[in-house]
């Protein structure tokens, strides 16, 4: 496939800390093409920070530990490259967001320098060029008089306006893949739209490859072209967005979506999990699912599942998918 | 539902004003309105949701109604007593019919006292109970949200988020009152567990009979779990009604905005992508006229200099907007 752009197989991210061996990651494998978003999407824990620093070589070893079979990035696999080289991809080839870009941002700088300084290190320009293209992108990401807003400091713009210069610093030298790690959580809900639909329309424009970390389902739809649904550091199923919603198969993603509170169908009671997250130091063995799982039967409870195909893109890692109504 | 019930809670032209302090020696230099002139009641055994974006003044109504802060001026009936003229000693006895869960489940907890100790702080407090009646009231409250008794010997930091919440769910409870403010109480909490808190709240509304005035910033919990809901932006209602008429047909700007901004799963939900730019301006300097002018898709020359009345769209359902008139 001409169009792959990152390929992750069997991802195994441990930490080794005093209380026990943490298994963060159990095997992760997932594909994204040139221009693809990528929706990553659990509950707090379930690995989807972890999966990204994997991908990028930032997990600190120790106490964490990476193994893979491969991470391929564009025709190289990341884990043979040395930090310098590895430091390299990351700042052109890929870039990352998080969902405090205040703290990403240095607070003594104004904005307008940092992001100049940002672009500087891709492209050999001088320090008055570095902040006339630091302002094009600001007006690229839709900061409204980008001359002005350039010279304040992190503390004096809201978040959603920092999150802006954090995209506008991110894409300047243009990426292949952006991480982008719950970048509108701590957002207002008009402003998370903003956000959103300038992200869209910007890595449509750059063909900029997107794995977009989220709890939320809801951000998800709006945004992502296919979605991997983790539970305890396990890719649960994956598939097309709209799929993903209509023809759920796993029964995790089933009870995820039932226990959102619905805008549309009115309901008394919301159908819930039994049970609770398990630790990953002590995971459940199988499927790390089964304990919670209604349909769950022996084999679950030894083996693991591992991704079947439903049909055409949609996976799902369950033995008994085919049982729920 | 409940139009034949009695009103419980009235509150008239709530304000609350801050004081600004600048300088070293913190010298009152102006002040903010946070709360200005909100208006509403809620009938016994209702939950009125209460919903805007962050720093709308939501907190701000709740505690002010409790004079955890002292309003500034206004009316608040409950019951048929006038809080506003009660001494604190006659306002703290009230308050055992008073209460109020907050968002942050662990800051809410003395992380020295055991869970057994949280829960029967209450009564301690007001002399109520002592010895072997206490701890029989104490274990049948834990098992009333969902814990159990070994649950009693633990502290804070032991439990889960969604422990920590039913802890602070079962204090408030604890004197049985009338009216409890739940202030994003499932903000910090992942959609499976926050459906279980959810499902708990219903469940004591109806044994317990229960008024709730329901503070959320999400759009899909208030749909849930409200009767009727009252939209804020910068410090006021903007549109106040029966939750599905209000979601069915809003009549606000702002509250189309706003619902028309929820990323949702309901993919085939119809809807105008009717974004709007902008922040919420601060609440130190609010623009003059209707507050929402400075983002409202639809203003006009009035709007910008003359504050809107109050409009009446139907039964118990008015806005605020000159659109409207
Ligand atoms: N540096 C670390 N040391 C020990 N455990 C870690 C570390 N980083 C992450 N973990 C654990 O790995 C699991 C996955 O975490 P994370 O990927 O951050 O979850 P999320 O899906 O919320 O982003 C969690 O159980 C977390 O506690
Ligand atoms: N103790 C305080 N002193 C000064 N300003 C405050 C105080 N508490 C809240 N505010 C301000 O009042 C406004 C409303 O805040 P709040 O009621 O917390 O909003 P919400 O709960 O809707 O997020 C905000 O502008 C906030 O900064
Ligand atoms: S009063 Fe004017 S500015 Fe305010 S919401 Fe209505 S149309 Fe918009
Ligand atoms: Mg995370
Ligand atoms: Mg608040």
């Amino acid at each position: 496939m001409g169009d792959l752009l990152l390929r992750v197989k069997d991802l195994y991210t441990h930490f080794y800390t005093f209380e026990g061996t943490v298994k963060a990651l159990d095997g992760i494998s997932l594909e994204l093409k040139r221009a693809e978003t990528l929706g990553l999407v659990g509950e707090t824990g379930c690995g989807k920070s972890v999966t990204a620093l994997s991908i990028l070589g930032l997990i600190p070893c120790p106490p964490g530990k990476v193994e893979a079979a491969e991470i391929w990035f564009d025709g190289v696999d990341l884990l043979k490259l040395d930090k310098e080289e590895m430091r390299a991809i990351r700042g052109k080839k890929i870039a990352m967001i998080f969902q405090e870009p205040a703290t990403a941002l240095n607070p003594v700088f104004p904005v307008g320098e940092q992001t100049a300084e940002i672009i500087r290190i891709h492209k050999q320009v001088s320090k008055r060029e570095g902040m006339q293209k630091a302002v094009e992108m600001f007006h690229l990401v839709g900061i409204p008089d980008p001359d002005r807003v350039s010279k304040k400091y992190p503390h004096e713009l809201s978040g959603g306006m920092n999150q802006r210069v954090m995209i506008a610093a991110k894409l300047s030298s243009n990426p292949a893949l952006l991480v982008a790690d719950e970048p509108t959580t701590a957002l207002d809900v008009t402003v998370q739209a903003q956000i959103l639909q300038l992200m869209k329309g910007l890595v449509q424009r750059f063909r900029t490859a997107v794995i977009f970390i989220t709890h939320d389902l809801g951000v998800v739809a709006e945004i992502c072209d296919r979605v991997a649904v983790m539970y305890a550091g396990v890719i649960v199923e994956s598939s097309k967005t709209r799929v993903l919603f209509e023809n759920p198969r796993h029964p995790y993603t089933r009870s995820l979506l039932q226990a959102i509170p619905k805008l549309v169908e009115r309901i008394d009671r919301l159908p819930v999990i039994s049970g609770t997250v398990p630790s990953l130091i002590n995971p459940p063995s199988g499927c790390r699912f089964h304990p919670r799982c209604s349909l769950a039967d022996s084999p679950c409870k030894v083996e693991k599942p591992s991704p079947t195909s439903v049909e055409a893109e949609h996976w799902v890692s369950c033995f008994r998918y085919d049982q729920g109504d | 539902m409940s139009h034949n019930l009695p009103t419980l809670l009235q509150v008239n032209n709530l304000v609350k004003d801050f004081p600004i302090r600048e300088g070293v020696f913190r010298r009152v230099a102006g002040s903010l309105r946070a709360v200005d002139r909100v208006t509403f009641s809620i009938d016994e055994g209702e939950t009125l949701g209460l919903v805007g974006e962050s720093g709308c003044g939501k907190t701000t109504v709740g505690r002010a109604i409790l004079r955890l802060v002292e309003p500034t001026a206004g009316l608040v009936i409950f019951s048929g007593d006038d809080l506003l003229s009660l001494s604190p000693r006659e306002m703290d006895e009230r308050r055992t019919n008073m209460q109020v869960v907050m968002q942050d489940p662990i800051s809410s907890l003395d992380p020295r006292m055991s869970i057994k100790d949280i829960v029967a702080e209450p009564f301690v407090a007001h002399g109520r109970l002592k010895g072997q009646a206490l701890r029989d009231r104490v274990a049948a409250l834990l098992e009333m949200v969902g814990m159990a008794p070994q649950h009693l010997w633990r502290y804070p930091h032991e439990l889960s988020g969604g422990q920590r919440q039913r802890i602070n769910i079962a204090r408030a409870i604890a004197l049985s009152p009338r009216f409890l403010v739940l202030d994003e109480p499932t903000s910090a909490l992942d959609v499976s567990v926050q459906a279980q808190i959810l499902n708990l709240l219903a469940d004591l509304q109806r044994d317990m009979k229960l008024t709730y005035l329901f503070i959320s910033h999400d759009l899909s919990v208030i749909k849930h779990v409200s009767h009727r809901i009252a939209i804020m932006y910068l410090g006021r209602v903007v549109e106040i009604g029966p939750v599905d008429e209000v979601y069915d047909n809003p009549a606000h700007p702002y509250t189309q905005t706003l619902l028309a901004a929820i990323p949702a799963i309901d993919l085939d939900r119809k809807r105008k992508r009717f974004l709007i730019s902008g922040e919420m301006p601060s609440a130190l300097t609010p623009p003059p006229g209707c507050h929402f002018h400075t983002r409202c898709p639809l203003v006009q020359e009035t709007c910008r200099r003359v504050e809107p009345a109050k409009a009446t769209i139907g039964k118990e359902h008015s806005a605020s907007c000159h659109l409207l008139r």
